[in-house]
């Protein structure tokens, strides 16, 4: 018979059929998301930018934020071809307007404002054959998924459903809070809001999520 | 999206949205005080944990595996858009008036006309008028010759790239083309001869930063020359990208930090650097 530890060093507490009770897990209290920001990457960009070589910039850029751009854009047009497209865009114009770079925000930020815009110009494009079956999509889980154990590779699939279920305004939102870790106010500047009226906004995301992951199996 | 019919959220902006029930407003009511205070008290552990949980799955939402396959067609794509900064002859001038048009963007002036494309009726106008135009023409374009003569041999910013200065990278089993892309297993050797007091290192990117992984002349396998040569060897057995940075004019000693308190700290003494970002696969 196994012995827990519980709040009060030394005791003893064992259940009923002899198995030692699962220890309560405290909720942990919330917290703001982790920045992405490459620091390493921005300072050696702004640095090329400096010295007027562009082209360096932009290939560290792409190599920084790359994949993440293109995930992103992947989450919103729910179309992986065009979501390179869009990527192509996105460094494009980075590379074309890098010199209205205002250096008050974080190079990810700006790159994802532009991002941002570039997927709201595809989603007003008549949607032909643009969108690709939600399922198929559930393989942006995919790669890197490999090493997960089956039941988060499942959450993350069910999480992606029910993300490809928001409105794109709401599922835009979502991805620069947690995807990018970008804070309120970045969002708030980029999607013109306040930061206030972004927390109202993912205030009111997260519980439709939280029942979609239910609805679908993702959680308990 | 809601509980009863999972995306059937077609409201306008979910922030004016009815709440689906009362346990939708309290759970909702709860993520807006949490935003503002963290310790705010949940409805629930078990919500806690779930909203935890969720909030953990997005924040680890597949990024998706490093391709670089796609950037050579957009620096190709960039560099065929890039703006002409080279003066450019504008076919519409005669050569006595050869517009410079970078120079004269950034002036904001405009260029004087060659007398050639002059109407045919000017050659009926006084000849004093058109020796003063002559004369106009003339000195602007002596003028915007020397405001470029002077723009090209202004002294370069002060991190401008040292022309003295040479970066060599090698692999220890086979030099490869590209001195930009390593393998795993490959050795780094890095050479440089800074200008004035310098020291080349060479970071990790972990964590978002750069982590110092080798330095020279104050580190392990690094030689140096009585010249002032430089010579780093770094063994490369991580995925990850690496910088190699060479700090040159240095009037006090760099901290041992992240690369970007580094080069922060460089910035801060008029320090120059160089750097050049290699991928590990």
């Amino acid at each position: 018979m196994r012995r827990v530890e519980t709040s009060a060093p030394g005791e003893a507490e064992v259940s009923r059929h002899g198995d030692p009770p699962l220890p309560e897990r405290a909720p942990p209290p919330r917290r703001a998301p982790s920045s992405r920001v490459d620091r390493a990457s921005e300072e050696a960009a702004l640095s090329c930018l400096n010295r007027g070589q562009r082209d360096e910039a932009l290939k560290i850029l792409m190599y920084a934020y790359g994949s993440r751009i293109t995930q992103y854009a992947a989450r919103m047009l729910r179309d992986r071809e065009l979501a390179k497209d869009v990527r192509q865009q996105v460094f494009l114009k980075a590379f074309q307007q890098i010199d209205t770079f205002e250096r008050r925000g974080t190079l990810l930020s700006w790159l994802c404002g532009i991002a941002h815009h570039r997927c709201l110009d595809e989603l007003k494009r008549p949607a032909t054959t643009r969108r690709e079956p939600l399922d198929t999509l559930e393989d942006l889980a995919w790669d890197s998924a490999l090493s997960e154990s089956p039941s988060r590779i499942a959450k993350q699939r069910a999480l992606e459903r029910c993300l490809g279920k928001l409105q794109p305004h709401l599922r835009t939102q979502v991805l620069m809070r947690y995807f990018f870790g970008l804070s309120d106010a970045e969002i708030g500047e980029l999607v013109g809001n306040t930061p206030g009226a972004v927390q109202r906004r993912v205030a009111r995301i997260l519980p439709r999520l939280r029942r979609c992951l239910c609805d679908e199996g993702g959680t308990r | 999206m809601s509980a009863a019919k999972p995306g059937a959220d077609q409201s306008a902006d979910l922030v004016d949205a009815p709440f689906l029930d009362d346990a939708e407003r309290v759970e909702s009511e709860w993520l807006l005080a949490s935003a503002q205070d963290p310790a705010a008290p949940a409805p629930s552990p078990e919500l806690a944990r779930d909203y935890a949980d969720l909030e953990a799955l997005l924040e680890s939402l597949p990024a998706g595996d490093a391709d670089d396959s796609w950037h050579d067609e957009v620096l190709r794509l960039a560099a065929a858009q890039a703006p002409e900064t080279a003066p450019v002859l504008d076919s519409t001038h005669a050569p006595g008036t050869v517009k410079l048009r970078a120079a004269d963007e950034q002036l904001g002036r405009e260029t004087v006309p060659a007398p050639t494309d002059a109407p045919a009726a000017a050659s009926e106008r006084p000849r004093s008028r058109r020796v003063r135009r002559w004369a106009a023409a003339g000195a602007l374009t002596a003028i915007t010759a020397a405001v470029v003569v002077a723009v090209m041999v202004r002294p370069p910013p002060p991190n401008a790239q040292s022309t003295n200065l040479q970066i060599e990278i090698r692999r220890e089993a086979q030099t490869r083309g590209d001195e930009s892309v390593a393998a795993i297993g490959d050795r780094l050797l890095v050479r440089a001869r800074p200008v004035g007091t310098g020291e080349v290192r060479v970071y990790r990117v972990i964590g978002g930063d750069g982590a110092l992984v080798g330095r020279c002349p104050a580190g392990p396998r690094c030689t140096g020359s009585a010249d002032g040569a430089l010579a780093l060897d770094v063994a490369l057995d991580v995925p990850a990208p690496h910088y190699v940075v060479i700090f040159e004019q240095l009037t006090r000693p760099l901290p041992v930090g992240a690369m970007s308190e580094d080069l922060q700290a460089a910035r801060a003494m008029n320090a120059r650097y160089q750097m050049k970002q290699i991928t590990v696969h």
